[in-house]
């Protein structure tokens, strides 16, 4: 059960500032209260979900929005790893992707990823995109408490 | 060049001679034939005048040897016809008696009688006889000149003689025999000194000619024309068989001259072709050879070549220098197996031990369904090889080429793509966030980025969408384009419907084609005319006709048109006819549509009136099109 006016964590795995800020900026439009924290690849994603780093509290996010082609350790290899990590497994991972390639999709699905999208080019249509990721993951969907380690 | 053959026959002159001569030849026969016959008819006319005459003598004979043996013959006298008492029988007694009733009758002696009967009666039988002797009683049996002669013959012993003499200009016979004194003549010429057995005179008869010589005359002429028509039949056979001669020796020349003229063309022919040319035996010796084979292995004359093995001569070292066994000469097969043999690139030798590639190839001659010998043809495919070679090299680096800039291309729009977004996003963003909020210029300077990032963006779009008809293609499958046109008109339904435009087609075909692509290329070409229409109801249609191995599609409408000057110009890539605020689009239709044509191996076109319409039409090839590397374009 996801109260309305809980705020959703949400961490975004993505290496673009550009596209760091145009989320941002999506989410903002849509109204919905996000704690959005930003990593920058696979690595730092890790380290952030396994609080390996001290001064940083550990991150519980409700969903992970992940690029795929990132420096170090690129979305494949994290999506590979969180679903076959215990503890993290149960987070919803959406790929939110430039790539439009089918083998990517396809990649992508066999490591148990819960959803591919493609992002448009265009920005309204982002912003809608974003919009139907927060209306169907975030308030149609249930999602797993995030809560239990 | 062989000796002229024309010595085997006869020749026209030979002929003629021959001719000349059996006819002269024949011609002798016949006078000789003629001149015999002639000559039997004579003797035959002599022997007969002859007959009649002794006949004559001897009935004369007959009537004196009579007359003799009566000795005389008592007659009455009769001065009417000189039937007087013989004055030159005075001496013989009792040359007058009377009869006792007083007529008078006297001695007529044989010669008188004989005399009398042939003067008077000798017409009856038309031939004058003569008594005569060498001492006659009567002085008018007195021989002439000629007589006279044969009288004296008789004496001689001549037992009798026949001759033709002219008497009074007319051609006579003149027959004689001699009368030999008997006991009888004693009466009246004893006294002359006659004993028994000696020559009394002659008895002559003269038979005139003519008659004979008449009939002799009709028989030479009967003997003539006959032997004068056989000469000329004789003439007329030899001469055909002559002039048949000489026709058939003109038309062996003839032939042989035709022969000859062939075989010169022919030799021509062979001798001007590139192609090096060769006679092989059943050994594989060399039985003839052309000037181009001569030239090829740089041997001069063809006299070196005739006998000599084929294989020893061109074909004894493989590539490496390794010498080839004869066993194992493929051109020789030809010879075992009776089947054509081609070998398309070979090593073969000259003469001074170059060597160069060759296309050669062998054919068995056969007569009468047995191989009698081959013929060995090749070329110099050294150029062919070059050349070949060349083009390959240049392919390939257009293949690498083309590769490369279909990469970069790629590549290229792909990496721009990101940058791009960015561009686009942020100033959409501030489109969205900031519009009104600024000032105008603001307003308009935003408005202004914003649609320039929207272009390149589409303008990127278009590139890739461009550069990947190669490098997406598909490869080419049966397509049922009734189905694939049925699936754009689905997409373009709205634009169809906004439009009103009526869009009707015929039954298209089944071919092999990328589907994805055809349905690219119907969903530009449609698009456009939905695009581009004018005033009038828009009207499309979608044809295809079948014609010499090939489909030629047809989008038709009637929009605004094209003037001619552009018909080439809009198939280039972001070439645009009309300014971006009336008709949007990058210009890129076209240029796809001509690309996914070209990889399909066909040819795109159009027809156009400005104000009335546009055709545009594409063929595609019955058969696959083919895929190889400059295809894939």
């Amino acid at each position: 059960m996801n109260p309305s006016n809980k705020v959703v964590d949400i961490l975004l795995v993505e290496d673009n500032p550009g596209d760091v800020r145009l989320t941002e900026e999506a989410l903002r439009e849509s109204g919905l209260k996000v704690n959005l924290r930003v990593v920058r690849d696979g690595l730092e994603a890790l380290s952030a979900l396994r609080g390996e780093e001290l001064s940083v509290p550990p991150a519980h996010p409700d969903l992970i929005l992940l690029d795929l082609n990132m420096p170090r350790m690129d979305g494949r290899e994290l999506l590979g790893i969180i679903k076959t990590d215990d503890r993290l497994k149960r987070i919803p991972v959406v790929v939110l992707t430039t790539s439009a390639a089918d083998q990517d999709v396809e990649r992508a699905y066999e490591l148990h990823a819960n959803c591919y999208i493609t992002k448009p080019v265009e920005l309204d249509r982002f912003i809608d995109i974003v919009h139907s990721i927060k209306g169907f993951w975030l308030s149609v969907a249930r999602l797993p408490d995030s809560s239990h380690p | 060049m062989p000796p002229p053959l024309l010595d085997k026959f006869d020749s026209i002159a030979a002929i003629q001679r021959s001719t000349v001569l059996g006819m002269l030849a024949w011609s002798l026969v016949i006078g000789v034939s003629l001149a015999w016959n002639v000559s039997l008819q004579r003797h035959k006319t002599f022997d007969m005048a002859k007959a009649e005459a002794m006949a004559n003598i001897n009935k004369d004979f007959a009537f004196r040897q009579w007359a003799t043996s009566h000795g005389g013959v008592y007659v009455p006298v009769n001065p009417k016809t000189n039937t007087v008492p013989n004055p030159y029988l005075e001496h013989v007694k009792e040359r007058d008696i009377q009869t006792p009733s007083g007529r008078q009758l006297t001695l007529m002696n044989p010669a008188y009688m004989l005399r009398q009967m042939q003067q008077n009666f000798d017409h009856l039988y038309g031939v004058r006889g003569r008594i005569t002797s060498l001492k006659p009683l009567n002085p008018g049996n007195a021989p002439d000149a000629w007589e006279a002669r044969i009288l004296q013959s008789f004496e001689g012993g001549v037992k009798e003689h026949a001759e033709i003499t002219d008497l009074n200009g007319k051609p006579y016979l003149r027959a004689m025999r001699p009368f030999i004194t008997e006991q009888g003549c004693l009466k009246c010429h004893g006294h002359q000194g006659y004993k028994v057995g000696d020559i009394r005179g002659g008895v002559g008869a003269y038979v005139k000619l003519e008659p004979y010589l008449a009939t002799e005359k009709e028989l030479v002429g009967t003997l003539t024309l006959t032997h004068g028509g056989i000469w000329l039949l004789g003439l007329a056979g030899i001469g055909a068989m002559g002039w048949r001669g000489m026709r058939r020796t003109r038309q062996s020349q003839a032939y042989l001259n035709a022969l000859q003229e062939s075989e010169e063309r022919t030799r021509l022919l062979i001798n001007s072709t590139a192609e090096g040319i060769f006679g092989i035996d059943m050994a594989g010796n060399c039985i003839f050879c052309n000037q181009a084979a001569l030239s090829m292995m740089g041997i001069l004359e063809e006299s070196t070549v005739i006998g000599q093995n084929l294989h020893r001569l061109l074909y004894h070292t493989q590539p490496d220098g390794t010498p080839r066994p004869p066993e194992e000469c493929r051109l020789l097969d030809t010879l075992k197996n009776q089947e054509s043999v081609r070998l398309a690139d070979e090593l073969l030798w000259r003469a001074d031990g170059t060597s160069f590639p060759a296309e050669i190839a062998s054919y068995p001659v056969l007569r009468d369904e047995a191989i009698v010998g081959a013929v060995v043809s090749f070329h110099d495919i050294s150029e062919r090889k070059h050349a070949a070679e060349i083009l390959a090299k240049r392919t390939e680096e257009l293949s690498r080429s083309n590769r490369e800039l279909e990469q970069f291309a790629y590549v290229a729009s792909h990496d721009l793509q990101e940058p791009l977004r960015m561009v686009a996003s942020y100033t959409q963003l501030l489109a969205r966030r900031y519009k009104g909020k600024l000032d105008q210029d603001a307003d308009e300077f935003i408005a202004f980025a914003v649609d320039g990032a929207n272009r390149m963006q589409r303008l990127i779009n278009d590139l890739l969408t461009f550069s990947r008809v190669s490098t997406r293609g598909q490869p080419f499958a049966p397509t049922d384009f009734n189905a694939i046109l049925g699936e754009v008109l689905d997409n373009l339904q709205i634009a169809i419907q906004e439009s009103g435009a009526n869009v009707t087609r015929d039954e298209l075909p089944t071919l092999m084609a990328d589907p994805t692509q055809i349905a690219q290329l119907l969903q530009n070409l449609i698009g456009n005319a939905i695009k581009f229409h004018s005033d009038a109801p828009l009207h499309i249609h979608v044809g295809a006709a079948h014609s010499e191995g090939e489909w030629v599609f047809s989008v038709s409408d009637n929009g605004i048109g094209i003037a001619p000057e552009f018909f080439e110009r809009i198939f280039i890539i972001f070439q645009r006819l009309n300014p971006r605020d009336q008709y949007p689009g990058t210009g890129i239709g076209l240029a796809v549509c001509k690309r996914i044509i070209e990889r399909h191996g066909g040819r795109i076109w159009v027809e156009s009136t400005p104000d009335q319409g546009s055709v545009f039409r594409f063929t595609l090839s019955e058969e696959a099109p083919d895929e190889g590397e400059i295809g894939k374009r």
